[in-house]
């Protein structure tokens, strides 16, 4: 198994890439369009939309409420392909586990958006515990999906050990040595400069991921970076380059353990909202299928 | 493990509410009883909400669209229900959704009842109140909340209103006469297809005019006696004028009475003549309320005309008028002495209208004569001192003869004398013509006769009237007076010695005529010889021409004298060679001197021989016969 120089990130073909985007765009556009398109029913208050020209279109069991609802469902039930793929071991042929994280995380985002139009912006009753299940799930998804870049994985997408990360951090370091000429004490400094807040709490620690990624601490970086003197400039860009990956590197190893246990936590929130999202969406199905409402209907 | 605990926490929270929350949202409060998950069905069938589901409950509306009736039974609204009914929207929620501008939009043409005239102003619980509708038992029987449902009204106008009319006109509708604009008048009712069609007057009054309330209050329109006028009408004639109001009156006004129609001979006061063709308003005078018929006088002619006379002859006019014309006096009635004019002689038989003709003014001037007649004379009298007045030479009695007696004329430059006496007027006052007058001086009135007797002369003298029948041979000797006078033609004193020729003898016993013989009995006076022969044949033939003539011209002066032809102063002896002695002396001339020559008896005195038997004969041989 090779490993990624950048931690978190999996490598996507360029096919996969450009049918994802088209697929983001046509789910993402249909939404806009239908939230555009509908935006006078959606922005008028619940209990006048009886009598919106929308109102047998875009009401949940309406025309296009109801497909919006059906399209949402199955994305949401299509998703879990992903798991399937994941679990099954006859299926780990069938392509890197990454692209279907994609597809998961592309259905996890579309169905709940359709959910949404098909909701009507209206939720109450029975089904609301369904709807904001999903939406618990939606964005306990999007959170892990931040949980799972930042966890190093290969370029399948398989989760690296530690170990793998160790290794990784010195061949960067060999790499700082060799290329720019860094010294011990320039790894030092980067290593310091890199390391989370000793003794903080996950919750502390999230904010200071999010932080990170946001590039509170790059200016230390390129500080510690510019520290290394007589580097022609195109070397020097090189070297923030390598010396933000180290850090990443170094931050993955330091925080190895955390990760581990909010991914941890993360599924524990995750799986549970999902089964209490189907559970009541069956039910819902189920009701709304003995009230009249299915394929055929209205 | 963890994860399972957890999912079946959240189930076992959110569970607890579940049963209630199956339902989108909570039902209006019309179907709350329908609330709860056991009741889905109820509306919502494996189709979805039907129709037939809903139908189901509303059974009353179920037998409306059954029957075609209303706006459920109309072929656009046989969608589903929950299509207008939307439900699940919350308690407050109003199941009828009336449109965007609320419940007074509502086409209720839809419902088969549109809504017109008033009726669309009506606000809509006017008519949809449970009080009008009609099986209220029957629809809340079959659920219907009878304050709220559309349903239950008829289309009949009695479902709504009270009949005013208490059934006169069933099974009439009441759209029959009204229509939804408004009740009164009734536009649809048409007056003139009952007995009784309205015209003229009747045609603008209001129906309680006539429709007056009965029994009960109730205005009655059937049964409304309608036969004679007097059904509505009080007779203002108290029945004098019968009962037959048409007769004079018609339906376009009690005032505009029909001069065909109207016989006002049966009124107090019949019109005859000249009043028959008088307009209405020309005795009846005009009010505010139109002409005025009562109280209309007419007991004296003054009522409506104003006397002429000012009260002279009295107040009685028919003692002279009459209806005919105010002009056309009754014959024998009118007492003319009674004016200032009293008609005496040959006015007396003239007619009226002879001078009281139509245009001429009243009062007729009568001062004079030519105030009525014109001056025959044409003026010429104008300059008498009298100023011509008729009267005096004409009177009453008639124009001709003339009063001008011989003693006026003698007044006159022109007195009356002899002949003249005997003379008719006309003789000398004969027709001229005016222009003749005028050359005298005359001016002549307008409108004057042509012609007229000449009563003015340019003189006195007898040529004026009279011809100068000797032709103006005579006016040497002066004018006709010289030897004419008035006593007659023939008398004249003519001194005939101024001729130069003196008559003596027997010429002074001769007539004139006999000398002066003229053409056409005139005489010719004047060119007369003063000779013998001038007027005597020579009897002798000329046989003395030579012995007693000069210049060939027998001198009958030798033997006869002026007294007498036959006393001749002939000298036998001295004047022939023969003188008469004897016998002969005894012998009447012609026994000698008458020879019958070629068979013609002739007197010869010359060349008679003077033997004896050139008047004796040759036997005696000598004169001693």
């Amino acid at each position: 198994m090779s490993t990624t120089a950048r931690a978190g990130t999996t490598h996507r073909p360029v096919f996969f890439r450009v049918v994802l985007a088209l697929l983001y765009a046509a789910g993402l556009g249909a939404c806009v369009y239908f939230l555009v398109s509908g935006a006078s029913y959606y922005l008028t208050p619940v209990e006048g939309r009886a009598r919106h020209p929308l109102y047998w279109t875009l009401k949940p069991g309406g025309t296009l409420g109801l497909r919006f609802g059906m399209a949402g469902l199955a994305m949401m039930t299509v998703m879990h392909l992903y798991s399937v793929r994941k679990r099954l071991r006859p299926l780990r042929r069938l392509g890197a586990l990454g692209r279907w994280l994609d597809l998961h995380i592309l259905l996890g985002i579309l169905g709940p958006l359709f959910v949404v139009l098909h909701s009507s912006f209206k939720v109450g009753g029975l089904v609301a515990i369904s709807f904001w299940s999903m939406v618990a799930v939606a964005l306990s998804g999007v959170f892990g999906r931040y949980l799972y870049l930042k966890i190093p994985r290969a370029r399948t997408g398989e989760e690296l050990t530690l170990a793998e990360v160790e290794k990784a951090d010195r061949e960067m370091a060999q790499r700082l040595r060799d290329e720019f000429g860094a010294d011990a004490v320039f790894l030092e400094k980067l290593d310091q400069v890199a390391a989370p807040p000793a003794a903080a709490g996950l919750s502390r620690l999230l904010v200071w991921l999010v932080a990170e990624d946001l590039g509170f601490h790059r200016g230390a970086l390129l500080a510690v970076a510019r520290s290394l003197p007589g580097l022609p400039p195109d070397l020097a860009r090189g070297l923030v380059d390598v010396v933000r990956q180290k850090a990443v590197l170094r931050r993955r190893i330091l925080l190895w353990g955390a990760l581990h246990r909010i991914f941890h936590h993360w599924h524990v929130v995750h799986r549970p909202f999902a089964v209490v999202m189907y559970l009541f969406v069956l039910v819902h199905v189920t009701v709304a299928s003995l009230t009249g409402y299915g394929f055929g209907w209205p | 493990m963890k994860r399972a605990l957890l999912a079946g926490a959240i189930l076992l929270s959110c569970a607890a509410g579940a049963r209630a929350q199956i339902s989108p949202g909570p039902l209006s409060r019309f179907h709350q009883s329908l609330e709860g998950a056991r009741n889905c069905r109820s509306c919502h069938g494996a189709q979805g909400v039907t129709r037939e589901l809903c139908l189901t409950c509303h059974t009353a509306l179920a037998q409306r669209v059954g029957a075609g009736k209303g706006l459920h039974a109309r072929e656009e609204y046989r969608v589903g229900c929950e299509r207008c009914h939307v439900e699940h929207q919350g308690r407050g929620f109003e199941l009828v959704f009336w449109g965007k501008e609320g419940r007074g939009s509502f086409d209720h043409a839809q419902t088969g009842f549109p809504l017109q005239g008033r009726h669309a102003a009506l606000q809509c619980e006017s008519c949809h109140a449970a009080r009008r509708i009609r099986d209220r038992a029957g629809l809340a029987q079959g659920g219907v909340n009878l304050a709220r449902t559309f349903l239950g009204l008829s289309t009949a106008c009695a479902s709504c209103h009270a009949d005013p009319h208490k059934g006169q006109f069933a099974p009439r509708g009441c759209t029959d006469c009204h229509d939804q604009e408004r009740f009164k008048p009734p536009s649809r009712f048409d007056h003139d297809k009952t007995a009784f069609p309205l015209t003229g007057a009747h045609e603008p009054l209001a129906c309680a005019s006539c429709h007056r309330p009965g029994a009960g209050a109730v205005v009655r329109f059937k049964g409304t006696l309608h036969q004679t006028c007097a059904s509505c009408h009080r007779d203002p004639h108290a029945g004098r004028m019968g009962a037959a109001c048409a007769s004079c009156h018609s339906t376009a006004g009690w005032n505009r009475i029909d001069p065909g129609r109207f016989d006002h001979g049966k009124t107090r006061f019949p019109l005859t003549g000249r009043h028959e063709k008088v307009a209405c308003a020309g005795c009846h005078a005009r009010g505010p309320g139109g002409m005025k018929f009562q109280g209309t006088a007419f007991a004296s002619c003054a009522s409506c005309h104003k006397d002429p006379h000012a009260g002279r002859l009295g107040a009685n006019c028919a003692g002279c008028h009459t209806t005919a014309g105010f002009d056309r006096i009754q014959s024998g009635q009118f007492d003319h002495d009674r004016t200032g004019f009293p008609l005496r002689g040959q006015h007396a038989e003239v007619k009226c209208d002879s001078c009281h003709r139509p245009g001429r003014p009243r009062p007729l001037k009568h001062a004079r004569c030519t105030d009525c007649h014109e001056d025959r004379h044409a003026g010429q009298l104008a300059s008498r001192a009298d100023g011509g007045r008729c009267e005096s030479c004409h009177d009453v009695s008639g124009f001709e003869p003339a009063r001008f007696s011989v003693e006026e004329h003698a007044r006159t430059r022109m007195p009356l004398t002899g002949a003249h006496l005997a003379v008719a007027c006309d003789a000398c006052h004969r027709e001229v013509a005016l222009d003749r007058l005028r050359s005298l001086g005359v001016r002549p009135a307008p409108g004057a006769p042509s012609r007229t007797e000449q009563m003015r002369f340019g003189s006195t003298a007898c040529s004026e009237c009279h011809r100068d029948p000797h032709t103006g041979r005579t006016a040497r000797f002066g004018t006709c007076e010289t030897c004419h006078a008035t006593a007659g033609w023939s008398v004249v004193r003519f001194d005939h010695a101024k001729t130069g020729f003196p008559l003596v003898g027997k010429h002074a016993q001769v007539a004139c005529r006999s000398c002066h013989p003229g053409q056409e009995g005139t005489l010719a006076f004047g060119g007369r010889a003063k000779v013998c022969d001038g007027c005597h044949r020579d009897p002798h033939e000329g046989q003395f021409a030579q012995r007693f003539g000069r210049d060939g011209r027998t001198d009958c002066a030798a033997c006869h004298e002026p007294t007498s032809w036959r006393t001749m102063g002939f000298d036998h002896a001295r004047r022939t060679s023969f003188p008469l002695e004897g016998a002969h002396r005894n012998v009447p001339c012609a026994r000698c001197h008458e020879r019958t020559v070629a068979g013609r008896r002739i007197m010869q005195y010359s060349g008679l021989g003077r033997a004896c038997s050139a008047c004796h004969g040759a036997e005696i041989g000598t004169p001693s016969r």
